[in-house]
């Protein structure tokens, strides 16, 4: 005990003082009190040696001096030591220094008292208890020895006289005595320590767990009412409710008192959600319809309406899960709650929006229609009592559309400088007055004229500037939120938009009516131009080559090379005239296609007849080859025998003197291919893949000053076209030119109109 | 020696046609629209008639048409002359009782060729 090291002792004594307030436990525990205390424990002995010093004048025999001042010294210091000690530490060997020097007092007394004859023999006990009680195992034998010795050591100096063997007697008895009630209330100390030691240990775990325990309480309590937006509620297994925080009491307008112990979680529940669920689940309806998922250990967040207090429902969103003991079994559960009316209510806005949108998209092209569906909105949306589209007029603003109970206003005007749309309209930007009665931008009597405590203005943009205005009212202050002032936003836009879209459509509409127009009146130029400009040419080419002839009188050379360029110049001039209207004829469709069977050998043996003179003039050979089989195909003949013509021409046209065209017509499978070759000067490559545009003319045609138009492949490749057919053409540059025209042939076993109505379509 | 009527709104045709046939040796009587060409071909009774086809007051697709309705002209020879070119409008022009067709513009000496044709072939 005595070799404990200290900071085992300081925790040893912290434990005791809690023991003692707490118990109020006291002595036996003296071996482990504080080190402050135990001069006040010594000094009991130190009065034993006193009241020997003092016993053994009063009944002393023959007092001797000397063991009397030695055991004097001894006292004086069992007494003096204890005074000396102040609160603090004692060196743990003092503590056994007293009892000892108790003894070897009381051996002195004894011998100078006379041995044997003094009764001194039961205070050797006190010492010995004291060892027993405070000291060690080690300590208690060193203590027996001293007192044997100090037995021992006074019987020697009494020596041993007629009483001797009493004396030893006597002696052996003490030592006995002493040994055993020492060793006794050694054990029986040593046994309570240990017992009260363990009870400590004990005790302390306990308060340990205690605390832990408390501050999970402390935490879950707060917990439970930090969560003042969730319902937290707690049942045990068979759905009785346990637990019913703030939360839940706020939510649903229950007290925890009133539901806790005594309702089942169903009360919260609308029956016929509950009726569904346990149908979806294969279950009767009852607690188990919410308890199955989480004694799978399933955590089950659903969509629930609960039933408040006052029998208002309430969208939530509730997660249930299960509480389990140690072995697993389900001891309740828990339901977490959140209020989703604000997540319903955004679902639901932006699904209006989305339907407005789509209702805009199908209300046409009409600026009224379109700001009435939207104002209508406005209104189903905000709450609002009325709405209207005001657009800027001069220094007011007019009432172009309303609806609600603005609906009577239509047409008003209004100061821009005194209305809350003129300042919207100014600062183009939203502005909302909480209540007009008390806003000093707005013109008050107007207002209550209206009917409007809460007014907001949207402006409406469109292309980048604010022409109106969307304006809701409601006849109380205050009555519209950040969200509904979002969704007017949102309509605003949506409204610009398509105000943007009709304006666009409009245009469109506008333009493609001009254009229509154009059309028509292209139709007649085409239709008169013809007339027009042949009545002209017919002069100039008639007065022409009359004067040529010299019906106006003979001709100088000069004058006679001067009207034959004016001749010449006409004719081309009246070929263009031709070839422009004709293309065009063709593109507008003013030529009706009369497409019948036509057969191809008769056709292709005309166009041959037709360039004969043309091709002699030339002194180019004109070779047509058509077989028996080429067939009919369903054309206008007209327009191919024009398209012909002109690739005919054209061949003769670049075909060197003494040259030959060949004009070949073949049937190849479903198709007629008609070939016009030439061995003429050919096509550069650059110039040939434009051969088909309208006005391009070759550069060989142009170098050499072959007269033509640059109309007439843009002609043939029209009209070719129109029949469903294609135009090719290959060339080299001085080899020759061939140009391949394909048209679908006429199938000999389909009736004409089925042909006809194909090739047509 | 042969008369013919030559019907045009046009000043210049009526020229030509006048200098060309009266170098032919034909006489020329000129009118400058439909009605007065009709009422002059009823009245005169000339050997050919040249006739424009688009003309004010009455075309010469319609002079054409009432003039065979006469027994005194059904024969007579028309050549209707006109700017429309194209295959249909020659054969309206045909359907209506002309005789030849020549189309603008056309070449003086062709014209001149063409009435002796149906000059020729009438007094066959």
């Amino acid at each position: 005990m005595s070799t404990n090291p200290r900071p085992a002792s300081v925790a040893r004594a912290r434990a005791l003082r809690v023991q003692r307030s707490s118990w109020g436990l006291r002595e036996p525990m003296g071996a482990l009190m504080s080190s402050d205390r135990i001069a006040g424990r010594l000094a009991p002995f130190a009065m034993v040696a006193f009241i020997a010093y003092v016993l053994s004048f009063a009944f002393g025999t023959t007092p001797k001096i000397a063991p009397l001042i030695l055991s004097a010294g001894l006292t004086v210091l069992a007494l003096g030591l204890p005074l000396c000690f102040r609160p603090g530490p004692v060196p743990p060997v003092l503590r056994l220094v007293l009892p000892w020097a108790c003894l070897v007092a009381i051996a002195l007394l004894r011998w100078s008292a006379g041995g044997p004859l003094s009764g001194y023999g039961p205070l050797f006990m006190l010492p010995v208890l004291w060892v027993a009680l405070y000291g060690g195992r080690a300590e208690l034998a060193a203590a027996l020895v001293v007192l044997v010795a100090t037995l021992l050591t006074s019987a020697s100096l009494v020596g041993a006289g007629a009483f001797a063997s009493a004396e030893l007697r006597r002696t052996l008895l003490v030592v006995a005595v002493a040994s055993v009630t020492g060793i006794s209330v050694h054990r029986l100390v040593s046994d309570v320590r240990a017992k009260a030691m363990a009870l400590r240990e004990q005790t302390a775990a306990l308060r340990d767990a205690e605390r832990r325990a408390r501050s999970a309480r402390d935490l879950f309590a707060g917990v439970l009412r930090a969560a003042t937006e969730y319902a937290i509620i707690a049942t045990d297994s068979d759905g009785t409710i346990t637990v019913f925080n703030e939360g839940a009491e706020r939510m649903l307008g229950y007290d925890a008192g009133e539901m806790v112990g005594r309702r089942g979680l169903e009360v919260l529940h609308v029956t016929q959600e509950v009726v569904q669920r346990a149908a979806a689940l294969g279950l009767e309806p009852s607690f188990e319809v919410f308890a199955e998922a989480p004694r799978y250990g399933i955590a089950e967040t659903r969509e629930w309406t609960y039933v408040r207090r006052d029998g208002g429902h309430l969208p939530v969103a509730a997660t249930i899960t299960a509480m389990r003991n140690p072995d697993d079994e389900v001891t309740g559960f828990i339901v977490i709650a959140t209020n989703i009316t604000a997540r319903r209510m955004e679902h639901a806005r932006t699904r209006a929006i989305i339907a407005t949108q789509a209702e805009i998209a199908s209300a046409g092209h009409e600026r009224k229609t379109v700001m009435e569906r939207i104002a209508a909105r406005a209104l189903s949306l905000t709450g609002a009592a009325g709405a209207m589209v005001e657009v800027a007029d001069g220094d007011e603003m007019v009432c172009a559309l309303a609806a609600g109970s603005l609906a009577s206003f239509v047409g008003l005007r209004l100061d821009r400088a005194c209305s809350l749309s003129g300042l919207c309209l100014a600062e183009k930007r939203i502005l909302s007055s909480e209540d007009a009665a008390l806003d000093p931008r707005v013109d008050r009597d107007s207002c209550r004229q209206f009917g409007a405590r809460s007014m907001v203005a949207v402006p409406l943009r469109h292309k980048e500037t604010v022409q109106a205005v969307l304006k809701v009212v409601a006849p109380l202050p205050h009555a519209f939120s950040e969200s509904n002032i979002e969704t007017l936003e949102l309509l605003a836009n949506l409204m610009g938009a398509a105000l943007a879209h009709a304006e666009d459509y409009v245009h469109l509409a506008e333009a493609n009516s001009r254009l229509l127009e154009l059309d028509r009146l292209k139709d007649g130029f085409v239709a008169t131009a013809s007339h027009e400009l042949r009545t002209p040419m017919a002069s100039i080419i008639a007065y022409t080559e009359m004067l040529y002839d010299g019906d106006g009188g003979p001709l100088t050379p000069d004058q006679e090379r001067m009207v034959s360029a004016v001749g010449r110049n006409s004719r081309r001039l009246l070929g263009l005239i031709e070839d422009l209207l004709a293309l065009s004829e063709i593109e507008s469709g003013a030529l009706k296609t009369c497409c019948a069977p036509t057969e191809v050998r008769p056709l292709v043996e005309a166009v041959g007849e037709a360039l004969r003179p043309t091709a002699e003039a030339a002194s180019v050979e004109l070779r047509v080859e058509a077989g028996d089989d080429v067939g009919t195909l369903l054309a206008d003949a007209a327009q191919l025998d024009r398209a012909l013509m002109n690739v005919v021409s054209n061949a003769i046209k670049f075909s060197l003197p003494g040259g030959r065209v060949d004009l070949r017509a073949a049937r190849r499978g479903a198709l007629v291919e008609i070939g016009v070759t030439d061995g003429g000067i050919g096509i550069a490559p650059e110039d040939q893949e434009r051969l088909f545009e309208r006005f391009f003319r070759a550069a060989g045609a142009r170098e050499r000053a072959i007269p033509g138009t640059g109309l007439g492949l843009a002609i043939v490749k029209e009209i070719v076209t129109r029949h469903g057919g294609e135009v090719s053409l290959e060339s080299k540059l001085g080899e020759g030119t061939c140009v391949t025209l394909q048209l679908p042939a006429t199938l000999p076993d389909a009736t004409a109109d089925l042909v006809g109505v194909a090739a047509l379509t | 020696m042969p008369t013919v009527l030559v019907v045009d709104d046009d000043p210049d045709i009526r020229d030509i046609a006048t200098m060309k046939l009266e170098q032919a040796g034909l006489e020329v009587v000129t009118e400058a629209d439909g009605e007065g060409g009709l009422a002059a071909a009823l009245e005169l009774a000339p050997d050919a008639l040249l006739l424009d086809w688009m003309m004010p007051r009455l075309t010469g697709i319609e002079v054409c048409s009432r003039l065979r309705e006469h027994p005194q002209t059904a024969r007579l020879p028309i050549i209707l002359l006109t700017a429309k070119a194209q295959e249909a409008d020659i054969e309206r022009g045909f359907a209506a009782g002309a005789t030849d067709y020549l189309v603008k513009p056309f070449s003086p000496r062709e014209l001149v060729a063409r009435i002796t044709a149906v000059l020729a072939r009438g007094t066959k």
